[in-house]
């Protein structure tokens, strides 16, 4: 897998909709490939804070989910 | 209930969301928060109670609205620097680094538009629409007129973007 291919896979691979077989893959590039990984770190991140923002906003409250 | 009344009891809707998303984000945001706030009130009369919720209607309206913007601006903003798009924002984060869990929602949600608006516009777009409005990658390419593939490429760019902005903000991701 190339650098050109991981990024497209990407998303899907964060979003859980990846095949097994691709998303093995696309891992084993990860390993190799630093840049890529700090793509999908700061991905990850920036998606779990966006997700956990969508959750404080409708509830209105202060107290996050714990965990 | 008046109208206008009705709106600010949906603050968190999803088609709410979005457009304070895009509101703040200079002129053009503004505008566009303008126009389809005028458009929504327009629209209100339209709606019936005997079919769904009013958040529901709401959100759908929005994306409609959101679409047809995009379409009918998209080339003019294609034109415009990054820097014409960014904003000058007042920076309301904190200076030291907190636990995420002592951000009140209301705060989270400020920041991550704060974030957003100093994301270039492609990738900004791609963010909002994917996370945020939560719309499929086939109506994100045929709203942008780019391929699938050049939207995911700019949604992990933008995704990446939004985490380093964030931590210039000293958030705790």
């Amino acid at each position: 897998m190339t650098c050109g291919d991981l990024e497209i896979l990407l998303p899907d691979y964060l979003e859980g909709t990846l095949a097994d077989e691709q998303a093995r893959s696309l891992e084993a590039h990860l390993a190799d490939c630093p840049a890529c990984a700090e793509l999908a770190r700061d991905a990850r991140l920036a998606m779990a804070f966006m997700g956990r923002a969508r959750t404080w906003s409708r509830r209105g409250t202060a107290d996050p989910d714990p965990g | 209930m008046k109208p206008l009344g009705r709106l600010g009891a949906y603050p968190h809707a999803p088609g709410v969301r979005i457009l304070l998303s895009f509101h703040g984000q200079g002129f053009r945001g503004q505008d566009l928060t303008q126009e389809v706030f005028l458009r929504v009130f327009r629209a209100l009369k339209s709606y019936r109670s005997d079919e769904g919720a009013f958040a529901t209607w709401l959100a759908r309206l929005s994306r409609n609205l959101l679409i047809d913007h995009y379409r009918r601006t998209r080339q003019d903003r294609a034109t415009d620097s990054i820097e014409e798009q960014l904003p000058m924002i007042e920076e309301r984060t904190a200076t030291s680094a907190r636990p995420e869990g002592l951000l009140a929602g209301r705060e989270a949600s400020e920041i991550l538009q704060n974030a957003l608006q100093r994301l270039s516009p492609d990738l900004r777009e791609a963010v909002i629409l994917r996370d945020l409005q939560e719309m499929e990658y086939r109506e994100i390419a045929e709203v942008l007129k780019v391929p699938e593939g050049t939207v995911k490429s700019r949604l992990n760019r933008g995704r990446a973007e939004l985490a380093r902005v964030l931590r210039q903000q000293r958030v705790v991701l």
